[in-house]
């Protein structure tokens, strides 16, 4: 499995570098892989259906616990194969949809980069490395949205997904942490999940739950974080249609179903996700009615639909969680299906505006069809699979003894009417009427673009004309596995004339009562604060405004300020040091003093006399002079006390920043302290700065004589390193690595340097 | 700047300081020395020449950009640390050869990650200096 995903990443390079020097080949080669992919997933359904689970493990970070490891049930297999089968229907279809596009190259490369990450998030074992392809979608997700760079729209869309879902990313990821703490199992998600009774008893399961609704909710576009699915439409439609509707809004839902057996028993999990899916259900579907965007309609039903999962994961029951996984499968065909339809419609009109759209069916009859199948599937109409969705959504809830069951009901049938009415509304304003498009020449969408979502349409009916046969032998083991037992699904169209049925036929009236009043339910306008972009904008102004505050407060433009403050920092941090470890209390000083010899003496009196002497003066030429006094009295000290290498460096340094200050002394502008005051200002940090210097090295002088590690580099500099330059072994071979670093830093400030005063004139 | 005492010194000087430069840098391994000193005395014949004839002079008579020579020796001491990897030890693990050179001594890969050492010193040093007394 690993090299499955390796696989599509590989695609991922090719498509970027070779798909458009050879179109034709790059589509023929990539989607007999995709076919290949699909079979192999495929090749797994015996042993699936079999009732058995396959576990691959690679080792990656042994002594952290991070692995490739993979494991393959019902529920993973489902998933990858609605990706792996709806990655070469959308590859297939935006081959054609892209073509006008320049950088076809880079989407597809895009496009493929999210497929590998998406299969890594459904197979992963591993909880961190789930978490690293989980943040892989989200990355792969920007880059989709903002493909169309050059609109400012996209951009601003790509930022706010990327900024929500990685952000709701982070928060997943201290959550499995926390089920780590919980379980003790490595990370290994598989052993995790039987841990049920271990994390009820522990009192960091409320955090941990948060933690992960919170990545689960951002991902799947759930309350309050949904507001960048419908901006994320800016998107090119077959990414809509792949990742905003199928695959990748699905992974919140996937992560909450593949968590529940260690969840579940727990009362928190089950409101937070019923009440969260219960919200946004309901939202979505009352925000859809009202959208006129065709994609917005699209977008705010998949909210609708996301937050049915997760209530019904959060209902939890048997019957529930069947219900569950048979709309996945119900709603992927249907949203697949209409997300592409709109991209032919868009395509080929160039609009997707309800009200500005008419006269389709006439038109565009194969897309047509398959809008209105779709939404047939979606409105729960008989023979589609959504019928039966809706229906065991409709048995579970009313059959369930939870307190919420009620209420739940009663939104999910306010929101499948709603579904209704949207089905209706485009049929006729859209399909059906008689508009500005009669006598425009607008024609069918090529084969390629009609061909994949009428496989979906088919794929929809099949199944829900034949369940039992068609669909039910994978999808009972899905919903088996992630209720630890035996599959107790049974699917039928037909179930006669039942109290379901009735409540089936009144969504379908309630839904025509809608659409007869559209004018009037259109016509209250929300307020402002009750839009999620509101709240999002302004926490975004807000964090921009205080940085900016706080960096014009720290980055003043002064360099003596910075280096105040930075000496500051560091002295307060060594004070602490110091002080909480009572690092004082070991010095002795009777040793100081004793012993001095005069040459000793001299240089002491050197560096103070050069350092009284700088207060005095006022020329920078002096100054740099003075300095190098200093600098050459302690690379002497260095030579009296049998530090030779360290002595040559200091001279040598000491030279070349002599020879350097000369040339930029010119540069520089006047001496700027002008006042005495400012003159003082920087003494006291001075001090301290040197106090704490001169104690730190002190401290380590007192410690130095009895450390082993002296004698240690002295002896082995010798025998395993062969050089008797003990300073020179350690730097070039038992410390090279940090040598390496330093180097790369000294190279990284080059240019730095290079960078800042290029740009002052202007040239390197 | 163009001044006649400090070309003509610099003609003497020149291959006085890179023939030191050289002796620093080979017996760094048993005595006081090392790619880092030997980096900053060979930069100085070379950082006299900029300021007393401009760096482009410098980039012309001695055929190379400081940058350049920064990104070699950064290389250098990466790549060096391999070739242990290739005999199954960590990375940067030093191995020497059995066999002495005669006036250099020992060979082993600490020589050349020191030689990157160096290279990324003289690059470096050159290239601020090089910007400095640009025109």
């Amino acid at each position: 499995m690993l090299y499955s995903i390796l696989g599509v990443f590989l695609f991922s390079l090719i498509s970027n570098l070779f798909y458009k020097k050879r179109e034709g080949l790059a589509i023929a080669i990539i989607s007999i892989s995709l076919l290949g992919l699909i079979l192999y997933f495929g090749s797994f359904i015996p042993d699936i259906i079999a009732g058995k689970t396959i576990y691959q493990h690679t080792p990656w970070i042994d002594t952290l616990n991070i692995h490739c490891s993979f494991y393959l049930d019902g529920l993973s297999l489902f998933f990858a194969l609605l990706i792996s089968i709806f990655g070469l229907l959308v590859f297939l279809y935006s081959s054609r949809y892209m073509k006008a596009y320049e950088q076809r190259n880079r989407f597809f490369s895009f496009l493929f980069l999210f497929m590998g990450s998406m299969l890594g998030v459904v197979l992963s074992a591993n909880a961190i490395s789930l978490f690293v392809f989980w943040e892989l979608t989200s990355f792969s997700s920007f880059l989709l949205i903002g493909f169309n760079h050059d609109k400012q729209e996209s951009r601003r869309a790509a930022r706010q997904a990327m900024l929500v879902t990685a952000g709701g990313g982070l928060a997943l990821m201290s959550g499995l942490v926390l089920l780590e703490l919980m379980t003790s199992t490595g990370f290994n998600l598989n052993e995790a999940i039987k841990m049920a009774a271990a994390v009820e008893s522990n009192d960091l399961k409320v955090a941990a739950i948060l933690l992960i609704g919170i990545g689960a909710f951002t991902k799947s576009a759930q309350f309050p974080f949904h507001f960048w699915l419908p901006n994320a439409m800016a998107a090119p439609t077959p990414v809509s249609a792949y990742l905003h509707s199928a695959t990748m809004v699905k992974t919140g839902v996937y992560l909450v179903l593949r968590l529940n057996p260690v969840f579940g028993q727990v009362e928190l999990w089950a409101n937070l996700l019923g009440i969260v899916g219960a919200i946004s259900m309901t939202w979505g579907a009352v925000k859809a009615f009202r959208q006129d965007d065709f994609k917005s309609v699209l977008a705010y039903t998949t909210i609708s639909a996301l937050g049915i999962f997760f209530m019904m994961t959060g209902v939890g029951s048997e019957s529930a969680i069947n219900a569950v996984m048979v709309y996945i499968f119900a709603h992927a065909l249907y949203k697949g299906a209409l997300f592409l339809a709109a991209g032919n419609i868009d395509h080929q009109t160039g609009t997707r505006s309800i009200s500005a759209l008419s006269d389709l069916f006439r038109k565009m009859p194969y897309t047509s069809i398959i809008v209105l199948c779709s939404f047939a599937s979606m409105a729960g109409i008989i023979p589609f699979i959504g019928f039966i969705g809706k229906e065991s959504l409709y048995d579970a809830l009313f059959h369930d003894t939870n307190d919420l069951a009620v209420l739940y009901l009663i939104l999910l049938f306010i929101s499948s009417a709603f579904f209704v009415a949207i089905t209706l509304d485009i049929t006729f304003e859209d399909i059906f009427k008689r508009g500005n498009f009669r006598h425009q020449a607008v024609k069918e969408a090529s084969w390629w673009m009609v061909v994949p979502p009428i496989l979906m349409v088919l794929v929809s009916l099949v199944s829900g004309i034949m369940p039992g046969t068609f669909i039910e032998p994978l999808i009972q083991w899905s919903a088996a596995n992630i209720l630890g037992a035996e599959p107790s699904m049974h699917l039928k169209l037909w179930h006669g004339f039942n109290t379901i049925l009735a409540l089936s036929l009144a969504t379908l009236a309630s839904g025509v009562g809608l659409f007869l009043l559209r004018k009037t339910i259109r016509k209250y306008d929300q307020p402002q604060w009750l839009y999620g972009d509101y709240w999002y904008d302004h926490l975004m102004s807000g964090i921009t405004s205080v940085s900016k505050r706080v960096t014009n407060f720290i980055q003043n433009g002064y360099l003596r300020n910075y280096i105040a403050l930075i000496l500051l920092v560091f002295c307060s941090l060594m004070a602490w040091v110091l002080i909480h470890y009572r690092a004082f209390s070991t010095i002795n000083f009777s040793q100081l003093g004793k012993d001095a010899e005069i040459y000793e003496l001299v240089i002491l009196a050197f560096i103070s006399i050069a350092v009284a002497f700088l207060f005095r003066t006022r020329s920078r030429l002096t100054v740099t002079a003075t300095f190098g006094i200093i600098g050459y009295s302690i690379a002497l000290a260095y030579t009296l006390f049998s530090a030779p290498d360290v002595a040559i460096t200091q001279f040598l340094a000491e030279t070349l920043t002599l020879m350097m200050m000369i040339l930029i002394l010119h540069k520089l502008p006047s001496y700027t302290l002008k006042k005495r005051i400012n003159h003082w200002k920087y003494l006291p940090i001075s001090i301290v700065f040197g106090l704490i210097m001169t104690g730190v090295s002190y401290i380590m002088l007192e410690q130095e004589s009895h450390s082993p590690l002296k004698q240690y580099f002295l002896e082995q500099s010798v025998k395993s390193g062969k050089g008797e330059n003990a300073v020179n072994v350690i730097l070039v071979d038992f410390r090279a690595l940090d040598t390496l670093g330093e180097i790369t830093v000294l190279a990284i400030t080059m240019i730095g340097i290079v960078g800042l005063l290029a740009f002052k004139t202007k040239k390197i | 700047m163009r001044t006649l005492i400090l070309s003509t010194i610099l003609k003497a000087l020149t291959p006085l300081f890179i023939g030191f430069a050289i002796y620093m840098f080979f017996r760094g391994h048993d005595k006081p020395g090392g790619g880092f000193i030997a980096g900053l005395i060979a930069s100085i014949p070379l950082m006299i020449h900029s300021m007393a004839f401009g760096c482009q002079a410098t980039i012309k008579t001695y055929k190379m950009q400081p940058i350049l020579l920064a990104g070699i020796g950064l290389l250098l001491a990466f790549a060096s640390g391999f070739f242990s990897m290739v005999k199954g030890y960590p990375y940067l693990t030093a191995s020497w050869a059995e066999a002495k050179l005669p006036l250099i001594g020992k060979v082993g890969t600490p020589i050349f990650f020191d030689l990157g050492v160096f290279f990324v010193v003289v690059g470096v040093v050159l290239q601020i200096t090089f910007l400095l007394t640009e025109e």
